[in-house]
């Protein structure tokens, strides 16, 4: 058992109204799972993921961390941005590089940074700076950046929401040939999205949210074969299977 | 407690404290008595300034913005007229005016003058800018509309210029108070001209050495501008991001104390008033051939004649210079160095306090509802309103150079400071969320992630603290206390020399010169080249 | 000329889409499936058919031999086919020949827009330098120094 999400609520106050988003969430992540966490907008699918690693507290219960409660700044949970949160004056190299200075790689982090940048597809463009990149170069540094700390558990929020089908689609395979790499870094990976047919192509489970206050509704394991096929008639009662959890 | 509701309470304060020595003859001065009027006299002249700033950046803006030609010689004309310190020219504008108006009047129609060059400037690029930033799809849609004439400028031009408007002329104010102070007593040549008004209080209060009465002069000013900082300037804002297209549902609006219709409803008639008077005017000038045509030849002819009376001033003035050059030219580049060096020094002195004071207010919530409002009234004082008390502190107790470094500081900081917290405010979220999952902290923290994201507000604060700090340079270096001169060897001390010592008109130019050329070359050399590269480098999508 | 405007990411996101379909599918089809306009896929598509990825006949988009084998392998082998693939654009390689035969093997950036302006007649010749530099840097053939505005040969 890698991480343990234990009674976890969570209520927001603002002008003295409380509104609770989160209600006694308990879910445990094991090795090697690829959990898709889905849910209508605003049933605090976000928070939760936030939560997870560490960024926000929850009101009640704990995230335990191989039986340890989180802090953000474990190394071995790694968080991949929405909207990418790279820095605009340094490079793609400099980025990578930045967060493994934290972690006193010294002179290793240089090795590091090229390394996970190759792995991404990366190599040509370490000395761009970000805004001379596409959406989808940009989440690949994204990636690189979040591997770089070889995190036990990825957590990812929304990844490819911002960037346009075809290079979400190229995005999405790729990091399925990462994850599919044994000697790549997460054991674990945990994803927000509110697109069901990506968390039916990604995942080996899902997690469901009802509206608010988010509540798990389903926990479904997805045998599917991989690599997966949209075409497949077999994935499409997987994606009516999900939707018909939601609605 | 709302930040709002502590500016009240701190004017509550000040009022108690002014009308007790007001009602209750605590000191026995008779222009006491005469505060609220010296109050109307000066509020007055900022509303005369006010308004014909606002027309000069209407017409300016809209016609640099429309005209493509008329842009390439309006544009730099105004970012000189902006760099160029104008307290220097002042002495020229009261001989003109009252050349051509004499007595009071004359005196009135210069000081409102000053007062308006130090608002219009950036007024005017304000309306430029918002201008040229209306969106191609807004424009084509007025276009599809139909929309002309009166319409099109009811219906997107005045609209666009709204935020910009409301936000510049919120700086254009706090200037303007500066030059207020320092308008009101004028000496020209040999005379010395004298306007009722709380600037002329002040000065004249200090320089007798009645520091109590100062101080009650001080506050009346401090009230006032917080009276307006709390009844127009927030209500506007407010009714201003109604218009702002760019930011729409993501920023707050301005905040209220009151929720008062009234004052909305103000605002929005003056503005519609102000708009159907533009628009007649507009209708005017464009529907009449003949009046369209005589008034374009109006404009030239004013255009022309001015140009040929600021050639022909020219001339004279430098033949007459050369002819015989003032002894003291030789020392300006040697006063502007030293006047750099003051300015560098307190300039440092800014830095070092401004940005970690930045980063401390906008990181931490409660600090900065208490700092934010004292803050606000410290910076709303006028600089040039304190230098008195300061000369009289020093000079006892330490040396001028101190006094004027500080008063370069009050002048320079707030911009700076403000700019900063700004900037640390609007960091995106999910950057900082990077940097606290990765352990990115303390040095490393400081060094790759907070002080980059910095860089373009404090860009933006230094190049306005410069400003501000070169025309606080002109009050700063010379001082008459107790009937006894104080002086610094600068620039600004040979500009006042120049002007109310011995008087010397060819001196005046030539320091206004030397100063101009050198804010522009700095302008040129160093804050352009960073602004570009704040732009394209350290600004976040 | 005209040159696609797709970035390398996109062409190989719609190869994989279509192979999802068994390696044959109908543009129109495709652009309904992801809800994007015929004009947002065509680039994509014109892309592709550049690099010798599909094969376009009466709206069908069919995948190559080199478009499977792409698929086929990992990332770091598709680099190698892009890099081929890419290299042989005409108007890749009389950028590479004319960075060969330059000084110090850089070009600078006016230089480079003035090149493909002569090339691609259009108002945004901005956004094809940006098209242009994604596809050969991710080739690993030209790159751009943003700091010096010079394009320059990428060293293996």
């Amino acid at each position: 058992m890698l991480a343990e999400i234990k009674n976890i609520s969570k209520t927001f106050e603002s002008d003295g109204n409380k509104i609770q988003v989160l209600d006694n969430i308990n879910f445990t992540v094991e090795d090697n799972d690829f959990i898709c966490i889905v849910g209508p907008s605003g049933c605090g699918k976000s928070t939760l993921l936030r939560i997870i690693v560490g960024l926000e507290k929850p009101t009640s219960g704990e995230v335990l961390f191989k039986g340890e409660v989180i802090a953000p700044d474990n190394p071995k949970v790694a968080m991949v941005f929405q909207n990418f949160a790279l820095f605009p004056w340094l490079t793609v190299k400099e980025n990578i590089e930045l967060v493994l200075e934290s972690k006193k790689y010294g002179e290793e982090a240089e090795k590091v940074a090229c390394k996970y940048i190759r792995a991404v597809g990366l190599d040509g463009f370490e000395r761009v700076y970000p805004r001379e990149l596409s959406g989808g170069m940009k989440q690949r540094v994204g990636f690189a950046r979040e591997l770089a700390v070889e995190p036990v558990l990825l957590c990812m929020d929304e990844p490819f929401s911002s960037l346009d089908a075809l290079t979400s689609q190229n995005l999405k395979d790729e990091l399925l040939m990462l994850w599919a790499e044994v000697s790549m870094p997460p054991d674990a990976v945990i994803m927000v999205t509110h697109n069901v047919e990506e968390a039916v192509y990604m995942a080996n489970r899902i997690i469901i949210l009802s509206p608010r206050p988010g509540k798990i509704v389903a926990d479904l394991k997805i045998e599917l074969e991989r690599p997966r096929n949209r075409k497949d008639p077999e994935f499409y009662r997987w994606v009516d299977k999900v939707y018909s959890l939601i609605v | 407690m709302k930040k709002g509701h502590f500016i009240l309470l701190i004017i509550l304060f000040l009022i108690s404290v002014t009308s007790a020595f007001y009602f209750f003859d605590i000191i026995d001065f008779p222009d006491l008595k005469l505060l609220p009027y010296y109050a109307g006299s000066s509020l007055l002249r900022m509303g005369f300034a006010y308004f014909f700033a606002l027309c000069f950046a209407l017409s300016y803006g809209y016609f640099a913005a429309t005209n493509t030609n008329a842009r390439k010689i309006m544009m730099p004309v105004l970012d000189i007229l902006q760099s160029v310190p104008i307290l220097g020219f002042f002495p020229a504008a009261v001989l003109f005016f009252i050349g051509l108006i004499p007595g009071r009047t004359g005196v009135e129609f210069a000081a409102v003058f000053l007062i308006f060059t130090s608002m219009a400037w950036n007024m005017a690029f304000g309306v430029y800018e918002s201008l040229t930033a209306i969106p191609k799809e807004l424009v084509e849609a007025a276009d599809s509309f139909g929309l002309h004439g009166w319409q099109r400028l009811e219906s997107l031009t005045l609209p666009a210029c709204v935020p910009k408007l409301v936000y510049n002329s919120i700086v254009s104010w706090s200037v303007g108070w500066f030059f207020l102070v320092a308008s009101e007593i004028i000496s020209a040549g040999s005379d010395t001209y004298k306007l009722p008004g709380i600037g002329s209080f002040l000065i004249d209060t200090t320089y007798s050495g009645k520091i109590a009465l100062m101080l009650v002069g001080l506050s009346v000013l401090v009230i006032i501008i917080l009276l307006l900082e709390l009844f127009i300037w927030k209500p506007m804002q407010s009714w201003a991001d109604k218009y702002n297209y760019e930011y729409a549902g993501e920023k707050k609006p301005g905040e209220f104390i009151f929720n008062m219709r009234i004052i909305k409803y103000v605002f929005r008639s003056i503005f519609e008033l102000f708009s159907k008077i533009m628009v007649s005017l507009y209708i005017i000038f464009h529907k009449h051939k003949l009046v369209k045509k005589s008034l374009k030849f109006l404009g030239y002819l004013i255009l022309i004649s001015a140009l040929l009376y600021i050639a022909y001033i020219f001339i004279v003035s430098v033949s007459k210079m050369f002819l015989n050059l003032p002894d003291d030219a030789y020392s300006i580049p040697l006063a502007i160095a030293y006047s750099f060096l003051r300015l560098s020094v307190a300039y440092v002195i800014c830095i070092l306090w401004t940005i970690p004071a930045a980063v401390y207010i906008a990181r931490n919530k409660k600090a900065s509802s208490y700092l934010m409002p004292v803050m606000e009234v410290a910076a709303s004082i006028p600089a040039i309103a304190l230098f008195p008390a300061m000369v009289v502190i020093f000079i006892r107790y330490g040396s001028l150079d101190i006094a004027a470094i500080i008063l370069i500081l009050l002048g320079m900081q707030w911009y700076l400071l403000f700019n900063l917290i700004a900037g640390v405010k609007s960091i995106p979220k999910d950057v900082e969320n990077v940097a606290a999952s990765f352990g990115i902290k303390r040095k490393l923290y400081w060094k790759k992630v907070l002080l980059p994201s910095m860089f373009p507000s404090f860009v933006t604060g230094s190049i306005t603290a410069w400003g501000g700090g070169w025309n606080t340079l002109i009050v700063a270096e010379y001082i008459v206390f107790k009937g006894q001169e104080y002086h610094l060897f600068g620039i600004g001390y040979l500009l006042d020399k120049a002007t109310f010592q011995t008087p010397d008109s060819s001196m005046v130019m030539l320091s206004v010169l030397g100063m101009a050329v050198t804010i522009i070359f700095l302008n040129r050399l160093i804050w352009q080249p960073m602004y570009r590269k704040a732009l394209a480098k350290y600004k976040f999508d | 000329m005209i040159f696609p405007k797709a970035t390398i990411s996109e062409i190989i996101g719609l190869l994989e889409v279509v192979n999802d379909s068994g390696g044959i599918e109908d543009a129109a089809r495709l652009a309904a499936d992801f809800d994007l306009e015929l004009d947002e896929i065509l680039p994509s598509i014109d892309g592709a058919e550049l690099l010798g990825f599909v094969s376009v006949t009466d709206g069908n988009i069919e995948l190559t031999e080199d478009a499977r084998n792409l698929l086929e392998t990992g990332i770091r082998d598709r680099k190698k086919i892009i890099r081929d693939k890419v290299a042989g654009v005409g108007i890749i390689k009389e950028l590479t020949s004319m960075l060969m035969e330059s000084d110090e093997r850089k070009i600078s950036k006016k230089e480079t827009l003035k090149f493909l302006q002569d090339k691609i007649a259009t108002a945004d010749i901005e956004s094809y330098f940006r098209i242009i530099i994604n596809w050969t840097r991710h080739a690993g053939l030209i790159g751009y120094n943003s700091d010096s505005e010079e394009i320059c040969l990428i060293s293996k």
